[in-house]
């Protein structure tokens, strides 16, 4: 068996006497989903910004492909994509622009204009948006250039916090496509989201979160939504 | 698609900072306005550079012209023409006959105008910098006035420099450069964090201090970038003179210059940029810093200075010379006996040769001129001490560091005007150890004496100085950068990979 892409081990993250993440333990594998799900305030995206290294843990390691992140934080980052609950780009740039600042930002530069055009009609940009600037695009289509960055990188791992909260089904869907042809080319993929449905449609694992603490884990396989609702409700309230 | 993520270069790094950057709304914009303005003050420092070489060449050429009149006067050659070895229209006529009636008397010779100058030819470096030039002049007559009425000129200051205040490139890059190192950086980082940026920017390998260094470094340099090609107009300019090689160097000290105060502001960004706030925020710290750095300090050292060393008044100056020139009037008599008696290898000329009394003004005027002239020298050292005084004050402003350290490469700094208005003093008085003797005994100049007659060098002070100035500048600059870039750096480094 491969050594888990994504790993946190004993990871804890705390402000003061807050305790944000408390000794969270979970390992994803290549071409695996891995869906967070938890009520705000649970440790999701704080789970994430540790992965990402934007912010230290108190305590514990997160590793991406048995690096820690805090000690290997560029070897680490050229395996990893993000993409972010709203995907702010840049307005003032063509959708073609901003693909190609991201990808050359991740030290891609020798891509071709034909490879980024290739890119977004992978996510099935509009051929029209191209070339328009950003400031036009709807959130759907900024997570579909998002997104065109996330395949371009090609990543071992991909984090994604709450990446269809304000999209709208057929664009929630169509991210949902997207996402398994990542897990087909062999990402592991640690999601946060609060939408059930997607998380069990796409999820391979599901992890209910509680005030910093992972507290259940099931496979998506072995739970019907009505059921994962009705466990996770049960998880709330209790 | 082959290509693998992998961490940038740092020349990628600048290359991709600089492609955002130009991208940027606004940047083209304001780089087109700066340049506009530039080449303006460029345009405008051109046109009085070739007013005043004009004027000099014309001074110049006509006390050459004068001289070789009255030597061929003596020679005998009468015909202007002949003399001159070109032909000569009806006005030079005309004058040409006033050289032959003057060429042989001391009195007619010193007293008029034209023929004897101290002239300060200027550099083609104040194309970029005027300096003080606009305040102080540039050429006496010196004739056998007074001293103070030789180099007192009231009517130099430019009334339109006195309302509108120097407009030339040196003020624009001290002024205005910073400003515009300031509209390209005070939102670096800011901007990323507010537009939502910064976080999907650091899923990448690169560090926030590089990223940070690298944007900061190509808005700056592209800020400077646009002034530097303005160095080259003096060069152009002195190309092919004897100038050339000395317009070059000082070309050259003035773009390092440039670059190294550019570098400041770059390093005051980033210790800004390192708080952590808003664009606004930023903006509002660094213009601030501009205010303080810019105006303040330097106009703090200008009053520290006035009050500490007084210059005086142009007014007390003309008060004393008329209170002095009074006295000798009524005390005319027994000067010019005193005179006689001090100098007895002057001849006393007859009654017939000098039958207007003519003696007893210039005996007159040699007492005024004797007891004005410590004045003069110490009103002039006054200046001096003052601008002593703004020499200490470039270590605490970069900025006024940078203003003299220009204008003194230019030679329109008040040091520079200062030396040439003593080495004219100079002048004045050698001119009048020189004719007073010949005026007292009212005898006729000869071939003999024209060899002997003073003259001024022309001099152009920016080509003497040393790089004392620019050495001091240059280290102010150098100490600044270092010490507000390396508290900015610490700070930001800090914080190399948190979003």
């Amino acid at each position: 068996m491969s050594d888990p892409v994504l790993q946190a081990c004993d990871l804890t993250k705390t402000y003061g006497s807050f305790t944000a993440l408390d000794n969270l333990n979970i390992s994803i594998d290549a071409g695996e989903i891995f869906c967070l799900l938890g009520a705000n305030g649970a440790g999701k995206t704080t789970t994430i910004n540790l992965f990402l290294n934007f912010i230290s843990p108190t305590s514990g390691q997160a590793l991406v492909n048995g690096k820690d992140v805090t000690r290997h934080p560029l070897a680490t980052k050229t395996e990893l994509a993000y993409i972010p609950e709203t995907v702010n780009l840049y307005g003032h740039l063509t959708g073609l622009e901003n693909l190609q600042f991201f990808t050359a930002l991740a030290g891609l530069r020798e891509l071709s204009r034909n490879d980024l055009l290739q890119l977004l009609e992978r996510v099935q940009l509009p051929q029209t948006a191209i070339d328009r600037r950003m400031g036009a695009y709807s959130k759907g289509m900024r997570q579909k250039v998002a997104i065109a960055i996330a395949i371009a990188k090609q990543p071992k791992a991909l984090l994604l916090d709450e990446p269809t909260s304000g999209l709208d089904p057929s664009a929630a869907n169509e991210f949902s496509q997207l996402l398994e042809s990542l897990r087909d080319d062999g990402a592991a993929i640690l999601m946060a989201t609060h939408d059930l449905f997607r998380a069990k449609e796409v999820g391979t694992r599901l992890g209910i979160m509680r005030a910093g603490e992972l507290i259940d884990t099931v496979n998506a396989s072995d739970i019907d939504h009505q059921d994962l609702e009705q466990l996770y409700l049960q998880h709330m309230r209790s | 698609m082959a290509a693998s993520v992998s961490p940038l270069s740092s020349r990628s790094l600048l290359s991709l900072a600089f492609w955002g950057f130009w991208k940027s709304p606004g940047t083209r914009w304001l780089s087109l306005v700066f340049v506009i303005l530039l080449a303006v003050a460029s345009f405008s420092g051109y046109k009085t550079y070739q007013r005043r070489l004009s004027v000099i060449e014309q001074a110049a050429t006509l006390a050459q012209t004068n001289r070789t009149l009255q030597v061929a006067s003596l020679k005998g050659i009468e015909d202007p023409e002949a003399a001159l070895g070109r032909p000569v229209t009806k006005q030079e006529r005309g004058r040409a006959r006033i050289q032959r009636m003057i060429a042989t008397l001391p009195t007619s010779l010193a007293y008029s105008g034209g023929n004897f100058n101290a002239l300060l030819t200027p550099s083609p470096m104040m194309i970029l910098s005027s300096g003080v030039s606009d305040l102080w002049p540039d050429r006496f007559t010196i004739t056998a006035h007074s001293q103070r009425k030789n180099l007192q000129r009231e009517d130099i200051a430019s009334p339109w420099q006195l309302e509108a205040g120097v407009w030339d490139v040196t003020t624009l890059v001290v002024y205005l450069l910073p400003l515009v190192i300031v509209a390209f950086t005070y939102n670096v980082l800011a901007d990323d964090r507010e537009r939502g940026t910064l976080a999907l920017m650091l899923s990448n390998p690169i560090r926030l201090d590089h990223w940070v260094l690298a944007n900061l470094l190509v808005r700056s340099l592209s800020a400077i970038v646009l002034v530097l090609p303005f160095a080259l107009i003096p060069v152009c300019l002195a190309y092919g003179s004897d100038q050339f090689q000395t317009v070059a160097t000082s070309s050259l000290l003035w773009a390092l210059l440039v670059a190294v105060y550019g570098l400041f502001w770059m390093t005051v960004s980033l210790f800004v940029v390192s708080l952590g706030r808003s664009s606004l925020n930023n903006g509002i710290v660094l213009v601030v810093f501009w205010f303080v750095l810019v105006a303040v300090v330097p106009n703090s050292v200008a009053e520290f200075s006035q009050a500490r060393q007084p210059v005086m008044s142009q007014q007390e100056l003309i008060t004393s010379e008329r209170a002095f020139r009074e006295k000798a009037e009524r005390d005319g008599k027994a000067l010019k006996e005193r005179y006689y008696q001090q100098h007895p290898e002057v001849k006393r000329p007859s009654h017939e040769q000098d039958q207007y009394n003519q003696t007893h003004w210039d005996v007159v005027r040699l007492e005024t001129d004797r007891q004005t002239q410590p004045l003069i020298r110490k009103s002039l050292a006054q200046v001096n001490a003052r601008y002593g005084i703004h020499q200490w004050g470039m270590a605490g402003s970069p900025a006024l560091a940078c203003k003299l350290a220009f204008d003194d490469l230019s030679g329109t700094s008040v040091g520079q005007h200062v030396e040439f208005c003593l080495r004219a003093s100079e002048f004045d008085e050698e001119f009048k150890t020189f004719f007073q003797p010949r005026m007292m005994s009212r005898e006729e100049l000869t071939l003999e004496d024209y060899d002997q007659m003073p003259a001024f060098q022309h001099q152009t002070l920016a080509f003497e100085r040393d790089a004392t100035m620019q050495g001091t500048a240059l280290l102010v600059l150098l100490l600044w950068t270092l010490v507000v870039g390396t508290v900015g750096y610490r700070r930001i480094q800090r914080r190399a990979h948190t979003a």
